[in-house]
């Protein structure tokens, strides 16, 4: 949904609205019952690439044992000084180690023990080890509908049930739901309307994500042995010792714990309720007024339980409760009006909202447990950790918007509303309008075989949002841990606004719709420009200043942007075969253009941060851009200061005596917007059978990734073996990274062509460079594909209850079919791992391989 | 008609029900889980503790730029001296979070001054232990533009960074100040529950104050004499008025507790990993004299009961890791041990070496050395005889200068920070036992010392990008370069 509403949605439209419209009971009167259902199942797709020449171990490679090998045979070598679970590197969780699949015998994890030693057994590769730790996800939905009209109501209510079973072993998830909504018409000038939702959401566990134990992609993709076998692991995580205790198997004793052992006993677990609904009277006085008085409210609680039986850094066990619960309670009073004057029709809305929300949040955590697996508070060991937090918002509004139309082709829409938030001093006040006119109505002439009709419209709004709670002045906090009891205090560390200002973002917008060809092509275009401004923003400082933060209405953000749909029914047949093809295009570009001018100092704001690289709004550049330390590079002033050599050139990247590239901090790494994105969507029917396959294309958009960030560091990447690096000494520019060129310091301090040849391993584990994991997030994906029957009414008839029937196949992520070169380990860029809001884009950690969905569908109406 | 007049009525009552606007925002919007106020002593803890956390939960960093504690896997690099706000950033910040607290502190009980004098000084001479941890880190700092954000301090953004030359002396005076002051009587208050440096002993925090005088003089003693000797004199000569840390009951410990979070931070680090041992070189040194240090220090080998550390930066890791040393029990393995400040061995280890430069400190080098010595040896839980030996055996006072600081180096174990000014002051170790990481990523012979300073944090690039560039002038690889103004060295890059 687009701008124009925004006064009948206030602040929360700041960012678009996204409506839920319920479906409302069937127009036709009686009874219908219906039935859809599909049953879905997942495999993960997509697993990074990774290398299957060399083992868990340290400097177990061909080059390695050449170099520091002392006339030792490969095999005594591998055993001896890379790798043996006999305790040589045992505690290395990468794969530096010996050759794969090269006949040599070392001993395992999962060989033979024969007095308490490891026995020798073949060093093999297990290509698919990552995958085989999956399993076949699976979704099941059902859902049951009644409907009833009557002369004075309305009526519909539906069951739901879904159930999910993860592409991680156990991995669970359910929801039940229950909808009501129903319409009475009293008189003619009362009715009322109810409407109510619950959904329960129940999981006994979900995985972990990030960067934590619980998720194990950091131990299959990044910091792994890739000579693993997954299905020892498996039949082996529950192993008890003689005295009944686990014995931990695993194929490393440190870090990690067994994969399987996480997801059975290291569990998070998810209670959810949410119920939301409404009331509303209606009254009608005059048959152009209506007068509406309206509860709405939405209300859940949600629980998560984290639970750890053991793991290595933390044997005891612990376990961690929080508790959120948020009521958001909205009371409306409208007044809608609906009048035709001539060849005038008004319809406009007077409004007053009044709006609380209070959230509320506590937490439970034990560090350690005095019996295993008990997960209650009374079984803490030391200090429990207790947190208890609130929020309190409240809104008060009045609103109106009207619409004029005039002979259906000119119509003119206004809207304005005026907000008074607890979280701030002003009130403030946002109009918006949007004027639009359809040619081909007003000229008929214009109709004509090939234009069949046009639209031009224009939006310009405002629209104001307020913050959020207890950010008007300095409190101080309590630690969440006390020391031997003792509490720990701090001031908060934000510098308190006590006069925010509230936000506005200011868009107009012109487009144009058009059809040619009796609507058979069809274009949509939209030109917009916002402008962010006042937006309140905590601005990081020099942490020197008493303050590692100011709450300031900064930022002036400009935004461009344009977006496209085309379609074309290209065939168009009743009785045959039908084709609609649908492209979409968007754009955005967005430019700094100031930043808090009370502070000029200011050139930076922080708007995310991931493993210590900042993602920055910096003044005059465009929004969100990673910087950090990156390459250093031959310079402009290198050259004017004639320490750039014969053969080396601008931009050329400097490596240190070590042949290791330097680093330079400060640099800008990776812009994080993407260029455009696109999309083409093609529908197929014929007859009772359609079907259709939807396209997404992304073009830029940079990521800097942790999972190549580790996984070259680790040796897992399939980078780190390419070209047969680790058989011999290599020079970058020539053997690795190959589009860059590289220099070093000659005796004289000039830089000159690099001769330094390094090990891949010491390239790839001390000489990283965040440079080197940005990858450009381009993609091209089958998202979905779809075929679904519709059995005739004919057929139907024969079975007297049904009277609609649908099948369909639906398939969706299916296939990624490009990606950018630059994504070396061929991630799937949509898979981010950190967050879905703004603060996460650029990133991806740890993430886990989505799924290729594909499913069954069946829709019945009785 | 009349219907059409009820209809209006009705609309105008409801309208009349509309609430009221904004009547009781104050209150909505006052956080109820925050306090106004919070009593000093709470926030006192609060910074101590941060601080153990942040100074105590260094094992390779400090540690190996000290000489002491190398690597079993992961070498090191030295890329840990890239900038980030993580680790040595953290630490940057706790030195002006935990000056912001204590401030305000200072600001809030600034009108009942009287009643909590104890308190006052103690936040005081935390403050000051806070200064002096950081400039010996990173030279030039923001600090009389520094904390002054808000409006009425000034409003300043951008401190701009004074120069050690300047900040160092002033120090030194604000001590003196605080040590007359506690000299004429101590307050009345209790310094509370928050004193878990401490607990309310006033006496400690007025030796602590005057220990943290003589070790600022003496750090100063080649760059600025007179200051120097002027300090250690005084204090020396008024032992009533100026009594220091000199046994070890006294010593500025902050002891953890048995409950995580807040358990010993080696400790910590040793629930889930293994990967440190000490230089070759140290525990060679240890050896070549004999010094039964080593067994509080060090853990021998599992694999063959020897005590043996490992290259700095090998090019790979050891075939068998059990044929090396993990850290000694005492220093690792408690987790209700202890992040030192200050060790009252070091009181004499300085007056020794004052002494040595004749100084008047009313001891001679070799009874202050020797007191030294048996000050290490008790705390390292070792026998009255054990140092006797030694002290008769290669650890004999030889009348030198570098046999103190030989001595100062081993005993300064776990308070890494401090070893490693030592060796940037003194040269001492030597850099065949101080050797840099063989693996940095700099190249094997790019530097020939440990760091010279610590990097500045990201953040100051960031945001405060005018004063960082002028900072960093002159500074190489972020790290070397410029050498900290006490730090004397010569032939050093």
């Amino acid at each position: 949904m687009k701008g124009g509403s925004a006064a009948l949605y206030g602040m929360r439209a700041g960012r678009g609205v996204i409506l839920i419209t319920t479906k409302k009971g069937k127009d036709a009167k009686g009874v219908t019952i219906s039935y859809d259902g599909n049953i879905t199942l997942s495999n993960i797709t997509n697993i990074p690439k990774m290398q299957n020449l060399y083992g868990q171990g340290n400097a177990g490679d061909e080059i390695h044992w050449k170099l520091y090998g002392e006339g030792m045979s490969y095999q005594e070598y591998a055993e001896k000084n890379a790798f043996n679970y006999n305790g040589v590197n045992t505690g290395y969780d990468e794969s530096w180690g010996p050759r794969l699949d090269a006949g040599l015998m070392i001993p395992q994890y999962n060989s033979p023990v024969k007095d308490g030693v490891y026995q020798a057994t073949p060093w093999i590769s297990n290509k698919n080890n990552v995958r085989d730790f999956f399993q076949t996800g699976s979704a099941m939905n059902h859902t049951l509908s009644v409907a009833s009209t009557s002369e004075r109501a309305t009526t519909r209510a539906s069951l739901s049930y879904r159930d999910e079973v993860g592409t991680v072993p156990n991995t669970d998830q359910k929801h039940y739901s229950g909808q009501f909504n129903t319409l009475m018409t009293l008189n003619k000038q009362l009715s009322f309307e109810m409407m109510a939702n619950y959904t329960h959401t129940q999981s006994d566990n979900l995985l972990g994500q990030g960067y934590g134990d619980n998720n194990p992609i950091n131990q299959l993709v990044a910091w792994t042995g890739r000579q693993i076998d997954m299905n020892a692991l498996k039949q082996n995580w529950d192993q008890k010792d003689l005295a009944g205790n686990y014995t931990h198997y695993n194929w490393i004793s440190y870090y990690h714990m067994n994969p399987y052992f996480i997801v059975n006993k290291n569990t998070n677990s998810l209670d959810r309720d949410r119920l939301f609904g409404k009331s509303s009277i209606y009254y009608q006085p005059f048959d152009f007024l209506k007068i509406e008085g309206r509860l709405g409210f939405d209300y859940y609680q949600h629980k998560t339980f984290e639970r750890v039986y053991f793991h290595w850094n933390n044997p005891e066990g612990e376990f961690d409760q929080r508790n959120t619960k948020n009521i958001d309670l909205n009371l409306d009073l409208l007044a809608s009006f609906n009048k035709t004057f001539g060849d005038f029709n008004v319809n406009a809305v007077v409004g007053a909202n009044y709006r609380d929300v209070n959230w509320e949040y506590n937490r439970m955590k034990a560090n350690q447990l005095t019996v295993p697996g008990i997960y209650t508070i009374s079984n803490k060991k030391g200090d429990a950790v207790t947190e208890m937090d609130h929020s309190h918002v409240r809104t008060n509004s009045v609103y109106g918007s009207a619409s004029i139309g005039w002979r259906s082709q000119l119509y003119l829409d206004v809207s304005a509303r005026n907000d008074w938030s607890s979280t701030i001093l002003d009130p403030f006040f946002y109009p918006g309008g949007s004027i639009s006119w359809i040619p081909t109505e007003s000229f008929a002439s214009l109709q004509n075989d090939v234009l069949s009709f046009l639209k031009l419209r224009f939006g310009l709004a405002q629209i104001g949002a307020a913050t959020s709670a207890y950010r008007n002045r300095a409190y101080y906090y309590v630690e969440s841990s006390s020391y031997d009891g003792v509490s720990q205090m701090y001031r908060s560390m934000t510098m308190p606004n006590a006069h925010l200002r509230p936000e506005k973002i200011v868009t107009w917008e012109p487009g144009i719709e058009i059809a040619f060809l009796k609507n058979r092509l069809h274009a949509d275009v939209t030109y917009y420009e916002k402008i962010s401004s006042d937006q309140i923003m905590s601005v990081p400082t020099s942490n020197t200043i008493g303050f590692t933060s100011l709450l300031l209405n900064a930022g002036k953000i400009e935004t461009k942007g344009i977006e496209l749909q085309l379609r074309g029914d290209i065939l168009q047949n009743k009785s045959g075969l039908n084709w609609t093809s649908t492209v979409n295009f968007a754009q955005s570009k967005s430019k700094i253009v100031e930043l808090a001018p009370d502070f000029p100092e200011l050139k930076a704001v922080q708007v995310g941060w991931t493993w210590g690289i900042p993602n920055q709004a910096l003044l005059g550049e465009e929004w969100g851009v990673l910087v950090t330390t990156g390459l250093d590079r031959v310079t402009q002033k290198d050259i004017d200061d004639g320490v750039v050599g014969s053969g080396a050139k601008l931009n050329d990247v400097k490596v240190a005596s070590s042949g290791l590239v330097r680093s330079k901090s400060g640099e800008i790494i990776a812009h994080v917007t993407p260029k455009f994105l696109g999309g083409w969507r093609n529908d197929f029917s014929y007859k009772s059978l359609s079907a259709g396959v939807f396209l997404d294309l992304r073009i830029g958009g940079e990521i800097w990734s942790q999972t190549m960030s580790h996984s070259y560091g680790a040796g897992s990447s399939i980078v780190t073996v390419e070209n047969g690096i680790r058989e011999r000494m290599i020079l970058p520019g020539r053997d690795i990274m190959t589009d860059e060129r590289f220099v070093m310091q000659d005796e004289s301090g000039k830089w000159v062509p690099n001769t330094i040849e390094v090990t891949a391993y010491d390239w790839f584990s001390h000489g990283g460079n965040n440079q080197m994991y940005v990858f450009d997030g381009s993609f091209l994906k089958l998202r979905e594909a779809y075929i679904s029957y519709a059995i005739p009414s004919s057929a139907l008839e024969k079975v007297k209850f049904i009277s609609k029937a649908n099948v369909s196949l639906i398939g969706s992520n299916l296939w990624l079919m490009w990606v950018h070169k630059s994504n070396t380990m061929h991630i799937d860029p949509e898979t981010g791992g950190v967050s879905s809001d703004t603060r996460g884009i650029g990133y991806e950690q740890s993430a886990v391989p989505n799924a290729r969905n594909i499913g069954i569908k069946l829709s019945l109406t009785f | 008609m009349k219907k059409i007049m009820n209809r209006w009525a009705v609309i105008l009552l409801i309208t009349a029900l509309l609430p009221a606007c904004t009547g009781d925002f104050e209150e909505i919007n006052t956080d109820p889980d925050a306090l106004n106020e919070a009593p000093p002593t709470n926030v006192l803890g609060n910074i101590l503790r941060r601080t153990a956390e942040q100074m105590g939960g260094d094992i390779d960093g400090y540690g190996t730029y000290a000489g002491y504690i190398s690597k079993l896997q992961y070498m090191d690099d030295m890329g840990g001296v890239e900038p980030t706000n993580n680790t040595f950033g953290n630490r940057w910040y706790n030195c002006y979070f935990c000056n912001e607290q204590l401030r305000v502190i200072l600001v809030n009980t600034e009108e009942v001054a009287e009643g909590n004098k104890n308190i006052r000084w103690a936040c005081r001479i935390f403050q000051l232990y806070l200064w002096l941890l950081n400039i010996d880190q990173y030279g030039d700092m923001p600090y009389s533009e520094a904390m002054s954000g808000a409006e009425k301090l000034g409003g300043i953004y951008t401190p701009k960074y004074d120069s050690e030359k300047e900040i160092y002396p002033d120090l030194i005076a604000k001590l003196k100040a605080v040590s007359d002051e506690m000299a004429t009587g101590f307050g009345n208050d209790d310094i509370g529950e928050g004193d878990f440096l401490f607990h309310g002993d006033v006496k400690k925090w007025q030796r602590f104050c005057n220990s943290l005088r003589l070790r600022a003089a003496i750090r100063l003693s080649g760059v600025a004499t007179e200051l120097a000797k002027s300090h250690i004199e005084e204090i020396a000569g008024n032992p009533g008025k100026y009594p220091l840390i000199d046994n070890n009951d006294d010593n500025a410990y902050f002891w953890w507790t048995a409950s995580l979070p807040y358990v010993e931070r080696w400790y910590d680090n040793s629930r889930s990993r293994d990967d440190h041992t000490f230089y070759d070189t140290f525990i060679d040194h240890l050896k070549s004299l004999e010094d039964p240090r080593i067994q509080a220090i060090v853990k021998p080998a599992s694999g063959d009961g020897e005590y043996r550390g490992y290259e700095s930066g090998a090019n790979t890791t050891p075939a068998d890791r059990t044929l090396y040393s993990r850290i000694g029990s005492m220093y690792r393995d408690d987790p209700t041990g202890f992040t030192p400040f200050y060790k009252s061995c070091e009181t004499y280890y300085i007056l020794a070496e004052a002494a040595m430069l004749g100084w008047n400190v009313g001891m001679t080098a070799q009874e202050a050395y020797e007191k030294a010595v048996r000050l290490s040896m008790e705390d390292n839980g070792l026998t009255t005889e054990e140092a006797d030996a030694y002290l008769a055996g290669k650890g004999k006072w030889n009348n030198t200068k570098e046999r103190i600081w030989w001595d100062q180096w081993v005993a300064l174990f776990k308070e890494n920070w401090e070893g490693w000014s030592l060796y940037r002051r003194t040269g001492i170790p030597t850099s065949d036992v101080n050797y840099v990481s063989r693996l940095s990523r700099w190249g094997r012979d790019a530097h020939n010392s440990q760091p010279f300073r610590i990097q500045y944090p990201e953040n100051e690039r960031l945001y405060n990008p005018d004063n960082y560039k002028i900072a960093n002038q002159d500074i190489v690889d972020y790290v070397w370069g410029r050498q900290l103004w006490w730090d004397t060295r010569t032939g050093v890059n």
